[in-house]
């Protein structure tokens, strides 16, 4: 079975770019621009990872992780996007309830096993 | 009987009680006077006639009134219903008015005097002028709310420049998502093949791209630093096992320029330390060293010595001059001369390791010899050093 990705990303081209390296490494990618429709995909995309960037228009992503732990993806893991790279944010993602940290920019020669890596054992890429 | 008459000469005559008294109260630079209980003046030394301006004559006979201010007025009749009930007033400070019609602020102790049968027949009144010590206490005060004003702004202007990096950091790093993720997936053909030329110039891309992503990651370490928000982690560390991942994040690098890279790493004990911060300062020295060795290699050695361990970057490269080697570690420093301008840099990065390293309680040196190579050596503490300052 497909792997199945919930990219939550604001930035048109960031979300095309994570989408494209995601399809082409065979997995599927559903997207939501913003926080609230992430965590109601959340609920219904039945996802093996959350994708999650960080700084969104509305809610955002700490927010938008600690919802999603109370809700529907308990146990799904949660991979924080973040272009702050200020020391103390992959803390506070990790305290939201995040599981793993990506730096953005990411890197496009790893960035597919960085994911991989982070996927549970029964969803296979 | 003449020697008492010598001795009275020489000593000087001893003045009746009541006449010393009244010596004591014409000396005093504080204010007494007596007033009745009605308020009137009864006597007025000199310290009152300096202190309020007007004389004994002018005062004596006088409601005692004249002197406060029109809106202080309400105290007198307070004051006398105490001295009526036999009460003290101890060190009252307040506002009275001079002569020349000047506000200052006395302290006054007003006690009542009672007759040889003990009834209560007036008041006396000491006043000491406390204007300069009151204008202080208030300078004082206002140096305070200066001082806490100003520790405000301090506060305010931290916080925004710690604001200013996180968005700066956030906005530079935005569009490099793209132009690093496009160019890498170009390069790696998933789009479609491309030929010799267009694999060529999109590697120049994604090397400048990797090359303005790590400058300004110096740039926003270096200003964190400056601000003194630099979040260290310290944590136990193996420094071999650094060096290892160092040396093989630059082993493509090496290869490419057909140079060699080794390591001669001996017995190292753990150390405490920040395991990010110490990767940065010598993936940043190796880096410099295969930027600037164009024949030969690249040597990294670390060995424990004295309670540190040290690790030496050795190369083959093309030097640095004596009078240059004692600005290397300044800010914007890259060796300077026209020669040396093919070589990209900020001038950031050595100044950024003894800034890391100064934080991590390091220490790193370079000695060198033009166009024979170039070492540099750094001292790692292996404990976490004790912080003065806090």
């Amino acid at each position: 079975m497909k792997a199945r990705i919930l990219l939550i990303e604001d930035n048109p081209q960031n979300r095309y770019l994570a989408t494209y390296l995601l399809e082409h490494a065979g997995m599927d990618v559903v997207a939501a621009e913003n926080g609230k429709v992430g965590i109601d995909l959340a609920e219904s995309s039945r996802a093996d990872l959350i994708l999650l960037d960080i700084q969104l228009p509305d809610l955002d992503g700490y927010q938008v992780a600690a919802a999603l732990r109370q809700g529907k993806a308990v146990d799904t893991p949660i991979v924080a996007l973040s272009s702050f790279a200020m020391s103390g944010d992959r803390e506070k993602a990790l305290n939201a309830g995040c599981s793993a940290y990506i730096e953005k920019p990411i890197d496009p020669d790893k960035f597919v096993d960085q994911i991989k890596a982070l996927l549970p054992a029964t969803a296979s890429g | 009987m003449s020697s008492n008459a010598v001795d009275e000469t020489a000593l000087g005559i001893p003045l009746p009680p009541a006449a010393l008294l009244s010596a004591i109260v014409e000396a005093s630079d504080d204010a007494i006077v007596s007033k009745d209980l009605s308020g009137v003046v009864t006597s007025w030394n000199r310290g009152a006639e300096r202190i309020f301006g007007y004389s004994a004559a002018e005062m004596i006979g006088t409601p005692i009134t004249v002197l406060i201010p029109s809106d202080r007025q309400g105290e007198e009749p307070k004051i006398l219903e105490r001295i009526r009930r036999g009460e003290r007033v101890d060190h009252f400070q307040t506002v009275r008015v001079r002569k020349n019609g000047e506000h200052f602020d006395v302290s006054v102790t007003i006690s009542p005097i009672k007759d040889a049968t003990g009834r209560i027949v007036g008041a006396s009144k000491i006043a000491r002028d406390i204007s300069v010590q009151k204008e202080a206490e208030r300078a004082l005060q206002r140096a305070k709310e200066w001082t806490e004003a100003a520790n405000k702004r301090l506060q305010e202007v931290d916080r925004l420049k710690s604001e200013f990096l996180a968005t700066m950091s956030h906005e530079l790093r935005t569009p490099l998502n793209s132009i690093i993720g496009f160019s890498g997936i170009l390069l790696q053909q998933i789009p479609g093949p491309l030929n010799a030329e267009q694999v060529k110039q999109m590697t120049m891309v994604v090397n400048s791209a990797r090359h303005l992503l790590s400058l300004i990651n110096d740039l926003l370490d270096l200003s964190r630093i400056e601000a003194g928000r630099t979040e260290l982690q310290w944590q136990e560390v193996d420094v071999a096992q650094v060096i290892e991942e160092v040396l093989k994040a630059q082993e493509p690098v090496a290869k490419q320029k057909q140079l060699t890279l080794e390591k001669r790493v001996g017995d190292l004990p753990v150390i405490e330390t920040d395991r990010k911060r110490i990767y940065q300062v010598l993936l940043n020295l190796v880096s410099n060293a295969l930027k600037f060795t164009h024949e030969g290699g690249v040597k990294v050695e670390a060995r424990q010595k004295d309670g540190a361990v040290i690790v030496e970057v050795t190369d083959t490269g093309i030097g640095i001059a004596p009078d240059q080697l004692q600005n290397l570690f300044q800010a914007f420093r890259q060796v300077e001369g026209s020669a040396r301008r093919r070589y990209e840099g900020t001038g950031l990065g050595l100044y950024l390791c003894r800034k890391l390293l100064d934080l991590l309680g390091g220490e790193i040196r370079a000695e060198s010899e033009p166009g024979k190579g170039s070492r540099f050596s750094v001292r790692l503490p292996l404990k976490r050093p004790v912080k003065k300052d806090q």
